[in-house]
């Protein structure tokens, strides 16, 4: 049976959907209205799914961050958190085309997924790490997705200006591959220190190994290798623009093999 | 010689501390991570006998190639540990060549520039201001913003130096030192790190073989919620020192290990007794009787049936009942068919017995018994299984995690900037103002920010 909380999912769904067609209306037509709509919807869509988010919470007894859906769930709410921030930051509707696409591949990963509430945690689940552990990564991750959006912007641009042409609706190149390297800045240390570090803490804590090479693990493990091997290339090497940019795209890729790599691969972060 | 020697260590550590060794690394241990998930999921190495089967089920020559790279223990393989190595080595010879550089930078205090080499820097601005006005409110503004100023007098200029959180460079320092310290914990955990699972029924001792205590299950058990599914896996134990002294008396859950000794004991998994129950609760009817008696036996003792003089005594169990030449036996420890044997007394006197079958409530074994007798409901015996742990490496996994942490802070929040001001004194009171600034991140914002001032 199907919580009540997943009505507002669905509220959230649409809403989200509607924003990336306006969106990408505005991106064809450049009509500054249809932007501002998009805008609306999309922040306006982030209201049913922060009452999902707290209703499942109290629903359920426990954080929602237990299965995949409430993680992609978590995963797009985050994206459209850090929509709003960069909206008011720089002011750029633009970049919601992107964030909303972002927002809507991950919105419609978790309504493919099963939204059954379990009102029972497993033992190994009942921990405050749990809350830490997932929050940290989901928070990360979403950053990481505004990386990507940002980088596909980027890629855009310069190649059209490589053809002499421009998309003068994008705000420069220098800013977004800055708005690249900020985001990425702000998920790796959330990502480092909830998916890996808080993780290792609870795994220590439950079963009294730090690490355990489990495919979830592992497969966190290459995305922070990524990464940092991103990072070093910007600060050692000068890698910017477009190198960065499909270092960003590669690295989020990567993330979203990683979440839905549960399904085929098990292990001790399949639950459902 | 000396010469020639000198520049083969130096030959050695820029072939160790290149970045393209280290991003070389990274992906080939990346790539290699994503290889062995693949060759995991159709190779898993976690079934009783699995050696046997992939010796006996493989080619004998893709076998071979198996064996040599390990891939069945692939993170305990020489080539994992290998790149493992390489990946420490670079990491401390590159932290160890830094050091001396980050440490100037972190120091410097003389840095002062003329205006000529601040007019081809990134974030210049010209002002033309009073050097009196120009000077105090300079200072102001950057000692707000949390600079330290050096400031130098020349018969023409006035030079500033100003820095802001120079000691964010020892970020990336500390996040080396940091994944060192994992990895050396990793390391000594791997070799000197010793596991056991310990299985105990309630009321047994157990003892790991590296520890020196031993520790006693008084009890076991499963909690469910109103729905039935499982909520927690409780042992409740007590700890006894080498010399039989009652020294820790606490319960250990999922989540919540006990600790003592150097011993870490968690709640691991646990195991149905296949031929013992904690108690059963029955109802016996008396042939040619309507009303029934609900009584609650424990295992092994006996219990009277009120008013009859008879009392019923649980004398065996088997938790997936099967006949064999030797009698009856439990084929597995699951709860696949749970059966009773009950024992019926009279004034201590064997007076029959019944085989009573959890799952086939019609099902009755003996036609002599006085009573027929049927499960209510019963309470498993379960053994607890407790992993039992030494850790050697633990303290370098602390430290790894805390002075990661703090590199981390210090790299991506805080951000080394430096500010360089030259007042220039001009004749006729037309003196100019020249600012550049330099961001060791966030370049783009700290260009806005600067062009706002």
């Amino acid at each position: 049976m199907q919580s009540s909380d997943v009505v507002f999912f669905w509220y959230s769904f649409w809403c989200y959907l509607l924003s990336f067609g306006l969106f990408t209306l505005y991106f064809a037509f450049k009509k500054r209205l249809l932007g501002t709509l998009g805008t609306a919807l999309l922040l306006l869509g982030f209201i049913p799914q922060t009452i999902g988010i707290i209703l499942r919470w109290k629903l359920s007894g426990h954080a929602p961050f237990s299965n995949m859906f409430e993680y992609a769930t978590v995963m797009s709410w985050m994206a459209v958190l850090s929509f709003a921030f960069l909206l008011l930051r720089f002011r750029k509707m633009i970049i919601g085309v992107f964030v909303s696409f972002v927002v809507l591949v991950l919105i419609v990963s978790a309504s493919l997924l099963p939204k059954e509430m379990h009102q029972q945690l497993v033992p190994a689940l009942q921990s405050n790490w749990l809350k830490i552990h997932v929050s940290l990564a989901a928070l990360g991750e979403g950053a990481f997705a505004i990386a990507c959006a940002v980088s596909i912007m980027y890629l855009l641009k310069s190649a059209m200006q490589r053809r002499s042409r421009d998309i003068r609706m994008f705000p420069s190149l220098e800013l977004l591959d800055d708005i690249n390297y900020k985001a990425v800045s702000i998920g790796y240390p959330l990502f480092t220190l909830g998916a890996l570090f808080a993780g290792a803490i609870w795994a220590y804590k439950a079963w009294g190994t730090f690490w355990g090479w489990d495919p979830k693990e592992v497969g966190s493990l290459i995305i922070w290798l990524f990464y940092t091997g991103y990072l070093h290339a910007r600060l050692q090497r000068n890698w910017k623009g477009n190198r960065a940019a499909v270092l960003s795209i590669a690295g989020f890729v990567m993330t979203m093999l990683s979440f839905f790599g549960n399904i085929f691969l098990g292990g001790q972060h399949s639950y459902g | 010689m000396p010469k020639s020697n000198k520049s083969n260590i130096q030959q050695f550590m820029d072939a160790f501390t290149s970045m393209r060794l280290t991003i070389i690394v990274l992906i080939v241990l990346a790539a290699a991570s994503i290889l062995v998930i693949i060759f995991q999921n159709y190779h898993p190495a976690d079934f009783y006998g699995w050696e046997e089967h992939y010796r006996t089920h493989t080619h004998p020559l893709k076998y071979k190639l198996y064996s040599f790279f390990q891939l069945f223990a692939p993170y305990h393989s020489w080539w994992f540990i290998s790149l493992l190595t390489l990946l420490c080595i670079s990491l401390l010879l590159c932290s160890i060549q830094r050091f001396s550089i980050i440490m100037r930078i972190i120091r410097a205090n003389d840095d002062f520039r003329q205006e000529t080499r601040l007019s081809s820097q990134e974030n210049y601005h010209r002002l033309k201001l009073p050097a009196e006005i120009a000077l105090p409110l300079t200072a102001r503004l950057l000692k707000r913003r949390f600079y330290r100023i050096y400031e130098r007098m020349e018969p023409e200029r006035t030079l500033l130096f100003a820095k802001r959180n120079a000691v964010s460079r020892l970020g990336p320092l500390f996040c080396h030192v940091g994944l060192l310290a994992l990895f050396l914990g990793g390391l000594i955990a791997g070799i000197w790190g010793k596991s056991v699972l310990l299985w105990g029924e309630p009321g047994e001792f157990i003892r790991a073989p590296f520890a020196s205590h031993s520790v006693k299950v008084d009890d076991f058990t499963i909690e469910y919620n109103a729905n039935g599914q499982i909520k927690d896996y409780i042992s409740v134990l007590k700890v006894f020192d080498a010399d039989s002294n009652l020294v820790m008396d606490r319960s250990v859950e999922v989540n919540h290990p006990l600790r003592y000794g150097g011993v870490s004991y968690y709640q691991s998994s646990y195991r149905v007794h296949p031929r013992k129950v904690k108690s059963a609760t029955v109802a016996a009817a008396t042939v040619g009787r309507t009303d029934v008696d609900t009584i609650t036996v424990a295992f092994g003792t006996a219990s009277p049936i009120p008013q009859t003089g008879y009392s019923i005594e649980l004398a065996d169990f088997a938790a997936d009942f099967q006949i064999a030449a030797e009698g009856v036996i439990s084929k597995s420890e699951q709860l696949s068919n749970p059966a009773f044997l009950v024992q019926f007394l009279k004034d201590g006197e064997n007076a029959g017995h019944q085989w009573v079958f959890a799952r086939f409530p019609s099902v009755h074994s003996s036609e002599e018994a006085p009573f027929r007798i049927s499960l209510v409901s019963f309470d498993p015996l379960y053994y607890t299984g407790l992993q039992a742990a030494v850790n050697p490496g633990t303290p370098f996994i602390w430290t790894g995690f805390a002075v990661m942490t703090l590199g981390l802070i210090l790299v991506f929040y805080f951000n080394h900037r430096l500010v360089w001001v030259a007042f220039t004194r001009r004749p006729g009171g037309e003196d100019e103002i020249h600012i550049a600034g330099s961001s060791h991140k966030f370049k783009e914002q700290f260009k806005q920010e600067t062009a706002d001032h």
